[in-house]
């Protein structure tokens, strides 16, 4: 009945902080895609040859390489197997990033997710210290193929809840991890839900959803880099990172 | 006896070799109707001859993907002679009868080039299907702890790294007819999607949701679909090319992933887990009901691929080890095809690049599905995955 209680109010609660705070307009100043079909790149041959006409005897002649810009600092190349050097891109010229993110427009979010709490605005989180080390022995462990909080994993985040509640300044990012098995986009995926998993604990524990985000990497940060079970069991995880304001 | 065997069995007897039209057993021109053709197609022989040792094995690697083989100029329904003379190419086809099918010379600096030139008219004449040997790929490469995205011709040579993030990347894909490069970047402490134009080097962050954005797919119709979780769980969403006008299509707590087109651009085939099962799914882009592909014959499907043509999906699927699978598109009996993950379709609906593993490092390869023959693409030296053919 207790619990009950607590969770009509967190829910209202929750309701009260989207409504308020949770979405503000799209940043501007996307870029619309330039140009048309069939353009290549600075470095590579436009080799399309011209339509094939089966005169005996036509001559064929590719367009002419087109030639880089130089570089400023040519960053490391990478011999291929058969001893070609790879030739890196000249660096990107304009990266248009809108600060903070791409946010959703207000009441965008209908909740028609079962399960879903929507993710906290990430631009709250910026520029925060991040301390992976407080709750390094408190990384959850998961089955294979799950995103399953088991019973024996629980004390760990419980842990990490009451952390949170003593130091309300504090927030938290959870990484989701995988092991090597899964398909590469499908661990991507998993990763995120066993962040959530871990998130929707500690909501149910009393935290603040917008306190906490998540962050995947697939399986592309073992923890283990080992081909084995033992490795593997390491590897499927969520990981705590403290987040502190700056002093 | 139908049409089409009647067809084939006087194009074995060699008495349709006229040079245009001509539909050559074991290069599979004709539609295939049956799943279970895959991997049983007959190859036909052809004999190389006069060419220097390079080209010689460009042309062996071009046509072996596309249903040849190479034998010797007796046993061989075709052949082809050339020779380098400087820089310049020289192709002649001729079929057993001595007739001239092609005379042709290729003028260029790079002798790659103008071998992969040859070998996609040698298949236009044969088949009157666009050869695919000039065509790119990208794909993921990692360096220790980090990756970036690489483009390169589509048997691996002449790499070119697109970014340089020393961060993490990940799913590449290409925007069909538009020279743009679609990718994940953890660049700014999350996964967000970015566009790439390669001609300029400039590119544009469209999706840095709260949340994961990753899985980015792009329609012949120029729409976006891609894999957001900031709702509370991986869905699949829709948007314009520049990220614009957003439009979620799932709404599920469990992980949906790896969207991709059907090519007329109106469905979307993703895999998701159905009552605790992992289902290939298709949704229209207008949303609405999400609707299982049925797959008999092939157990946790995930990372489809919708070939140009419209006819199959492929996927990677899982038994003791992953193996690619073709089913229907509409849904049907599964063909197992060979070992391995990640599929993405050439633009000919025939040839497929995919990730392989081997003592725990990914690597790429090549894939005629109608013949099985199997190549390697010319390899960097760390971990390579992901790829995405250019169309």
């Amino acid at each position: 009945m207790k619990r009950f209680d607590l969770l009509k109010l967190l829910a209202v609660g929750l309701i009260f902080t989207v409504a308020t705070t949770g979405c503000r307009s799209r940043t501007k100043g996307l870029t619309p895609i330039p140009g048309g079909a069939g353009k290549t790149g600075p470095g590579i041959v436009d080799d399309t040859p011209p339509k094939a006409t089966y005169t005996p005897s036509t001559v064929y002649t590719p367009p002419t390489t087109v030639t880089r810009p130089p570089t400023p600092t040519p960053p490391p190349t990478y011999p291929n197997n058969d001893g070609n050097r790879v030739t890196p891109f000249p660096p990107t010229a304009t990266t248009d990033l809108p600060p903070g993110g791409n946010r959703p427009p207000g009441g965008e979010n209908t909740g028609r997710n079962p399960t879903g709490i929507s993710a906290a605005d990430r631009g709250d989180f910026e520029g925060m210290l991040k301390d992976p080390a407080l709750f390094k022995n408190n990384t959850v462990l998961f089955d294979f193929d799950s995103s399953v909080i088991k019973d024996k994993q629980r004390s760990k985040i419980e842990a990490v809840a009451a952390f949170l509640k003593t130091t309300t300044s504090n927030k938290l990012l959870i990484e989701g991890h995988c092991d090597e098995r899964g398909t590469e986009e499908y661990n991507r995926a998993l990763g995120e839900r066993r962040a959530l998993a871990v998130r929707e604990y500690l909501v149910r524990l009393g935290i603040q959803a917008s306190r906490i985000r998540t962050i995947s990497y697939g399986f592309d940060r073992p923890a283990d880099s080992g081909h084995n079970e033992a490795a593997w069991s390491k590897n499927r995880r969520g990981e705590f990172i403290v987040l502190m304001p700056r002093q | 006896m139908n049409f089409a065997l009647c067809a084939r069995r006087l194009a074995l007897s060699g008495l349709l070799l006229a040079p245009y039209l001509v539909v050559i057993p074991g290069v599979a021109a004709a539609p295939i109707q049956n799943v279970t053709v895959f991997g049983q197609s007959r190859l036909t022989p052809i004999a190389l001859t006069g060419f220097p040792t390079e080209v010689a094995s460009v042309l062996k690697f071009d046509l072996e993907l596309a249903g040849f083989k190479i034998t010797a100029p007796d046993t061989a329904l075709y052949t082809l002679t050339g020779k380098l003379n400087g820089g310049d190419l020289e192709g002649r086809l001729s079929s057993r009868s001595q007739t001239a099918l092609l005379a042709r010379a290729y003028k260029g600096s790079n002798v790659r080039s103008l071998t992969h030139a040859l070998a996609d008219d040698v298949l236009l004449t044969l088949t009157g299907q666009k050869g695919i040997a000039q065509t790119r790929i990208a794909f993921k490469a990692e360096l220790e702890r980090t990756s970036e995205v690489y483009v390169a011709d589509y048997d691996g040579h002449n790499a070119i790294q697109v970014t340089q993030d020393n961060n993490l990347i990940a799913a590449p894909t290409w925007a069909p007819g538009r020279g743009l490069l679609y990718y994940v970047s953890y660049k700014q402490d999350n996964p967000d999607i970015f566009y790439h134009d390669l001609a300029s080097g400039k590119r544009v962050v469209v999706a840095s949701y709260s949340g994961l954005n990753t899985s980015p797919a792009i329609s012949s119709t120029g729409k976006l679909a891609m894999v957001l979780s900031k709702g509370g769980s991986p869905d699949i969403y829709v948007a314009d090319l520049n990220g614009a006008n957003l439009k979620q299509l799932t709404f599920t707590p469990e992980e949906e992933s790896s969207p991709c087109w059907s090519p007329d651009g109106q469905w979307i085939c993703y895999a998701a887990k159905v009552n605790e099962r992992r289902s290939l799914m298709k949704v229209s882009v207008n949303g609405g009901a999400s609707r299982r592909i049925a797959i008999d014959g092939a157990i946790n499907p995930t990372e489809p691929d919708w070939s140009p043509d419209g006819k199959f999906i492929i996927f990677t699927c899982q038994r003791a080890e992953f193996e690619l699978c073709l089913v229907p598109a509409e849904g049907g009996v599964a063909t197992t095809v060979v070992t391995g993950e990640d599929p993405s379709w050439a633009p000919n609906s025939r040839n497929v690049v995919f990730t392989r593993r081997k003592n725990g490092r990914r690597y790429l390869s090549l894939l005629d599905v109608f013949s099985k023959q199997v190549k390697d693409v010319a390899q960097l030296s760390g971990n390579c995955s992901q790829p995405s053919w250019a169309k």
